[in-house]
């Protein structure tokens, strides 16, 4: 990397690196937005908006540190201003959105442990579960276009999703405590 | 969609916090849901990390594709395929920002590898393309290329390699990728532009191989007869034997063989009509784009500057006149085969009529600028000075205005990127009554703001490129000196997005930046 002179700070990030550093941080810079935007395609839409953010101020970052908590910051700016441009009835109240993100950046280490827990929990569910699951969050199928797949009504649908959330949190929660038992 | 549990006791509390929880989390929820939410997130922080918690969960179902593999970690390359979800048909959609980037990556003399990580090299990268339809199962992975078997069945491409190769093509073409260096061609043509970094590049057709040392040729395969043909354009290219690897031809710039049954022909010329330039890639992409703006029902001219007598406005519905040119010449637009009106006299101009009145107004051009030399250069005008009028112009400085005339123009408040001249840049101006605003745009990033009007606008009878002030024999001095290739006007506020994707469409060419810092 360029040395950084007193008078000129001499673009540190070459293009290739940016790209890389990006699509390294992408899912984290998903994961942090999306505790204030749970729709995923907005999120999508809005990592990608930080993404020129994140180019343009790339002199910004200093290349020793770790990419995605730097970037999360442009990060979460572009989705305080989307949810700004919400309607303000269907949205959490601001202060309520600068506490909820506060505290998220506080439990980041207990939330990846739980997401590696989540690998192994996700292999334990029933086969038909499971399914449902990455139909729903994964490849974004509607809980209509899953009733007709899954045979189901879709409150039955909705209830069935929520049932293997609530086991998954349950297995994550008890994986979590043995760890702290060890 | 949920129900509130009955009874009091901490765990109803939580069950009501994980309904309350899971419906914002759905977007299934109610005002007075939210506001209760709102409220219990705000007082308790032990909801707030179940709220967090749950957001986590849902985020990574989403997100993490590793979660659904079998192996260790996924590739963090492997999202690429995910975003953007581009499906080929589709007109030219990535992001302006991150295909300009991905393009410069590839720009780059490459470097030391090593730097790259662990991530998975990229062998090659879609950077262009022209109406592109694959074959179900013979297509790149979104804009990515890896090692196989090709099918291009409409459209053109061109394909840049991670050793700095370009590759073009137009439909039909079958081709197969074993590496950046190696090229299998079936059926098709492709024009292949080799720069120091990929001197060995080699394109194999049935029964020879053509090894390029630098710098431009072409190969067609005829798969009927198995025949292939080689043209240099510059450079040198070794046609070899594919067994014995012994050279049967060295063929240089301005020679052009061909190879059937065994048996290769020399002494003929190479052809350049025959196999596609990236320039010919942008005049493509351009036509599709034309004919879709053609057919909007909102537009109300649309001038494509085909070389005629009259400045046509070949909107299906026009409700501008066509333009007639006084004094401006006939010129090369963007790309070769594509015409401009150059603008570099103080009598050159076009006018036209635009009748009727508006409360919203879109102009687009696709100019390049010789020079700014006068306080104001117009981009069109309405004649005189009456109320009504519009006035689209850019500043000596670079700074763009469009406005409703009454009165001075008005500076823009918030001018920070300026024309530039010299290169083909989209220029873009909203106006609008209701939203009492008129904004700038330059290849697609907004570049002013200034308070709109308050009434309708009647551009009525208009110049490009010039003011006609009417009521004196002076000209007033606002002569565009550049050239246009592409008008529109619309009659209404497009979104950035939507003008956005006009500056994707349109761009001269993959590495035209839309930065002009």
């Amino acid at each position: 990397m360029a040395e950084k002179s007193p008078e000129s700070t001499p673009r540190t990030c070459s293009h290739r690196e940016f790209i890389r550093l990006f699509l390294e941080s992408e899912r984290e810079l998903l994961r942090y937005v999306m505790v204030l935007v749970p729709n995923v395609s907005d999120a999508r839409d809005i990592v990608q908006e930080a993404a020129v953010a994140l180019w343009e101020k790339i002199d910004q970052y200093d290349p020793e540190k770790p990419f995605a908590p730097w970037a999360c910051r442009f990060a979460l700016n572009e989705a305080r201003m989307f949810l700004r441009k919400q309607a303000r009835q269907q949205r959490l109240a601001e202060e309520v959105v600068e506490l909820v993100e506060a505290q998220r950046l506080q439990m980041t280490a207990e939330l990846d442990q739980r997401r590696d827990h989540l690998k192994d929990c996700l292999q334990t569910l029933p086969v038909r579960q499971g399914e449902m699951v990455r139909a729903h969050y994964f490849d974004e199928l509607s809980t209509e276009e899953l009733s007709g797949r899954f045979g189901k009504s879709v409150e039955a649908v909705y209830k069935a999703l929520q049932r293997t959330r609530q086991a998954l949190q349950n297995c994550i929660e008890q994986k979590m405590a043995a760890e702290v038992g060890r | 969609m949920y129900r509130t549990k009955d009874g009091g006791g901490g765990g109803s509390m939580r069950n009501e916090w994980h309904d309350l929880i899971d419906g914002y989390l759905a977007g299934e929820v109610t005002e007075e849901q939210v506001e209760t939410l709102s409220g219990l997130l705000r007082e308790d922080e032990t909801a707030r990390a179940e709220f967090i918690r749950a957001a986590d969960l849902q985020a990574n179902l989403a997100v993490d594709e590793s979660l659904w593999s079998k192996s260790e970690s996924g590739a963090p390359i492997a999202s690429v395929s995910q975003w953007p979800r581009w499906q080929i048909a589709a007109p030219w959609g990535i992001a302006a920002a991150l295909a300009w980037a991905l393009v410069a990556v590839l720009t780059q003399p490459p470097g030391d590898k090593a730097t790259v990580g662990t991530t998975k090299p990229v062998l090659g990268l879609l950077v262009d393309e022209a109406g592109a339809k694959f074959e179900e199962g013979f297509g790149p992975e979104n804009v990515r290329f890896d090692p196989g078997d090709y099918r291009l069945q409409e459209g053109a491409i061109h394909l840049r390699l991670e050793n700095g190769a370009d590759v073009i093509m137009g439909s039909p073409v079958e081709f197969r990728i074993d590496d950046s260096f190696h090229f299998a061609l079936h059926r098709g043509s492709l024009r292949a532009f080799i720069p120091p970094s990929a001197v060995g590049f080699t394109v194999a057709a049935p029964g020879i191989d053509y090894e390029d040392l630098g710098t431009e040729f072409g190969v067609s395969v005829d798969p009927e007869s198995g025949g292939s043909e080689l043209h240099v354009f510059d450079g040198q290219v070794d046609a070899k034997s594919p067994d014995s690897k012994q050279i049967l031809s060295s063929v240089l710039g301005g020679e052009a063989i061909a190879f059937s049954q065994g048996s290769l022909e020399a002494g003929r010329q190479p052809n350049e009509e025959r196999f596609l330039t990236q320039g010919r890639i942008g005049f493509l992409r351009w036509q599709q784009q034309r004919a879709r703006m053609e057919g909007d029902p909102d537009i109300l001219a649309y001038f494509p500057f085909e070389e005629s007598d009259v400045l046509s406005n070949t909107a299906v519905k026009p409700v501008a006149t066509d333009g007639e040119i006084e004094g401006a010449r006939w010129v090369s637009g963007r790309w070769p085969g594509k015409s401009a009106l150059l603008f570099d006299r103080d009598t050159d101009f076009v006018e036209l009529d635009l009748p009727g009145e508006f409360e919203a107004l879109t102009f687009a051009a696709w100019v390049k600028l010789d020079s700014l030399d006068l306080p104001l250069n117009s981009l069109f005008n309405s004649n005189g000075r009456k109320e009504g009028d519009i006035h689209w112009e850019v500043m000596q400085d670079g700074s763009m205005i469009l406005v409703r005339r009454f009165g001075h123009e008005r500076q823009s408040r918030l001018t920070k990127l300026k024309v530039p001249t010299g290169k083909w840049v989209h220029l873009v101006g909203t106006i609008s009554v209701t939203e009492r605003q008129s904004r700038v745009y330059l290849n697609g990033e907004l570049a002013g703001v200034d308070e709109g009007p308050l009434a309708a606008m009647t551009p009525g009878t208009s110049r490009i490129g010039h003011w006609h002030p009417i009521f004196t024999n002076e000209s007033h001095r606002r002569e565009l000196r550049g050239r246009i290739d592409e008008f529109a006007i619309w009659n209404r506020v497009l979104t950035e997005q939507e003008i956005q994707e006009l500056t994707e469409a349109g761009k001269p060419n993959a590495l035209w930046s839309a930065r002009t810092d």
